[in-house]
């Protein structure tokens, strides 16, 4: 199967201008992801992860390297240096990323806040809502939370809601920064099952986990993020 | 993604103006302040694009020139130099190089402004639905029973109680001036709307509220927006690009994450850490 995300030598670095200083958070980072299959970043806290993540999706400007994306179209777009219409369109059709934190709109109804990508592409409503609960029961949200705004929700609540509406809106690319930290076991064993089924269907996922046993179960590739960055630092 | 505005080079100088003016302002003299002829650069060499459905938002201080460019789009002030042009309906509008009366027509149909102060957009001393039906009246809207019909489901729509379409705006909350102001701005389907500060100044739960609005009929609507807001908040929550601007000039622009998260200039750097 064809390449779908070739990440080459990739590096992030910070100046911050206040102190004068350059802050080097990864370097050298190369790897390739064929649809299906799951990338995962490994190496401590600090070693620069969830950075070289930001940077595959563009919320980090990358420093070096290469980001080579194969669009649904078939072209080749190097995420790293494309236009900014062009990242907002990818994100809005094929790029997904899922944070532990919701960003919500206070007014919207749990079923909307997960309808409302497949919304925005353009689905209908009964159809984008018949996907969102699929997903929702999926993660054993329960149905008498639908109609209420997550803002009101538990922490893991709001933090299932939020990936249940990244995967109910999928992808050909999803970035999971850790999808499972601070769920309790069943519910992160529900995300898990879930990767899996987005995985059998195709999509590719570069993620970062903090349970090894997880990332022992879902990756293909293992990525080890710590020795590159310390080196850099030193 | 097509373009719907284009924007090049503007300037805009408040006073005499000398060859100097643009050489001894700007981020790198930290001021906008000429002190060869004591002109005012607020505007200087400003080009950004608006994309078809995008939101767009421009960011920075208070007096680094957010209003100035966008009340030139709005025909409120002239440029001292540059163009813009607005391509609408299979046309591209050199905005600048209109006559009087084609500038009025887009303003009144084509293009909505929503101010900070509501009586810049509201004639106070006509109704809410009045308000609105003035502007459908420039639309050529003349049917009474249609424009009052139009006015009641607009203000429906940006949740002003339809009893209180009589009363006069100036005896509303800070919160529901806007809701008309944008009632009227998007009473005729324009396809580019400019929001200058629109929730400045109002209580925060009124804020968060009318963002939401705001975004709920970006998203039906489909309509393109420039966001001037010194909020990084309001950027965040509506826009998907950014520009910001400091004495004048753009300084940085990208995707609205990015210069949230990795700021690259040195303001824009303080700017966000100061706003944490
Ligand atoms: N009519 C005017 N005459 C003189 N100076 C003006 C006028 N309008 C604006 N300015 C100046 O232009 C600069 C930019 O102002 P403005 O566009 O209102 O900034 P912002 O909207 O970003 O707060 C400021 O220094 C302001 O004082
Ligand atoms: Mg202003
Ligand atoms: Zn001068």
């Amino acid at each position: 199967m064809n390449t779908i995300l070739s990440v080459r030598d990739l590096g992030k670095g910070f100046y911050i201008h206040d102190r004068a200083k350059h802050v080097p958070a990864a370097e050298g980072i190369s790897f390739d992801l064929k649809p299906g299959q799951l990338a995962a970043l490994v190496g401590p806290s600090g070693a620069g992860k969830s950075s070289l993540l930001k940077a595959i999706y563009r919320t980090y400007l990358p420093s070096s390297g290469q980001v080579l994306y194969r669009t649904a179209a078939g072209a080749l777009v190097d995420l790293a240096s494309a236009p900014e219409t062009r990242i907002t369109d990818l994100r809005r059709a094929e790029i997904g990323f899922v944070t532990q934190f919701l960003h919500c709109l206070p007014r919207l109804s749990t079923l909307d806040v997960v309808a409302r990508p497949l919304l925005q592409q353009g689905v209908a409503r009964a159809a984008a809502h018949d996907k969102a609960a699929r997903i929702l029961t999926a993660l054993a949200i329960p149905q008498q939370l639908w109609d209420a705004t997550p803002a009101t929700f538990s922490g893991g609540e709001r933090q299932r809601v939020n990936i249940a509406r990244s995967f109910t809106q999928g992808g050909r690319l999803m970035l999971l920064d850790e999808p499972t930290a601070s769920l309790d076991p069943v519910a992160g064993e529900n995300v898990c099952a879930m990767i899996e089924a987005a995985k059998a269907e195709g999509t590719a996922m570069v993620g970062i986990f903090h349970d090894m046993a997880v990332v022992d179960r879902l990756a293909d590739v293992k990525i080890n993020v710590e020795r590159k960055a310390f080196e850099a630092v030193a | 993604m097509k373009p719907i505005l284009d924007v090049d080079n503007l300037t805009r100088i408040h006073g005499p103006g000398c060859p100097a003016c643009l050489d001894v302002t700007g981020p790198a003299h930290d001021t906008n302040l000429c002190r060869h002829c004591g002109s005012v650069v607020a505007v200087a060499d400003a080009s950004l694009r608006l994309h078809k459905g995008e939101v767009l938002g421009i960011m920075g201080e208070s007096g680094s020139g957010k209003s100035s460019l966008v009340k030139m789009l709005y025909f409120d002030d002239k440029p001292t130099s540059g163009r813009a042009t607005f391509h609408d309906e299979g046309q591209a509008h050199e905005l600048f190089s209109l006559n009087d009366a084609q500038q009025l027509r887009l303003r009144d149909t084509r293009m909505g402004m929503v101010y900070q102060n509501p009586s810049l957009g509201l004639n106070f001393d006509i109704s809410a639905g009045g308000n609105i039906a003035e502007r459908l009246l420039m639309s050529d809207e003349l049917s009474y029973r249609v424009i009052r019909e139009k006015a009641t489901a607009l203000l429906a729509r940006t949740e002003v109680p339809p009893a209180r379409m009589d009363e006069l705006p100036r005896n509303f909350s800070g919160g529901m001036q806007q809701r008309v102001q944008i009632a009227r701005a998007l009473s005729t389907g324009a396809p580019l709307l400019l929001l200058d500060e629109v929730t400045t100044g109002l209580d925060l739960s009124v804020q968060a509220r009318i963002l939401d609005l705001i975004m709920e009929l970006q998203e039906v609507t489909g309509v393109s927006m420039l966001v001037v807001t010194h909020d990084l908040g309001v950027v965040r929550h509506l826009t998907t690009r950014t520009i910001v601007m400091k004495h004048g000039r753009i300084i940085e622009s990208g995707l609205t994450d990015q210069i949230l998260e990795d700021p690259q200039a040195a303001y824009t750097q303080q700017l966000v850490s100061s706003a944490l």
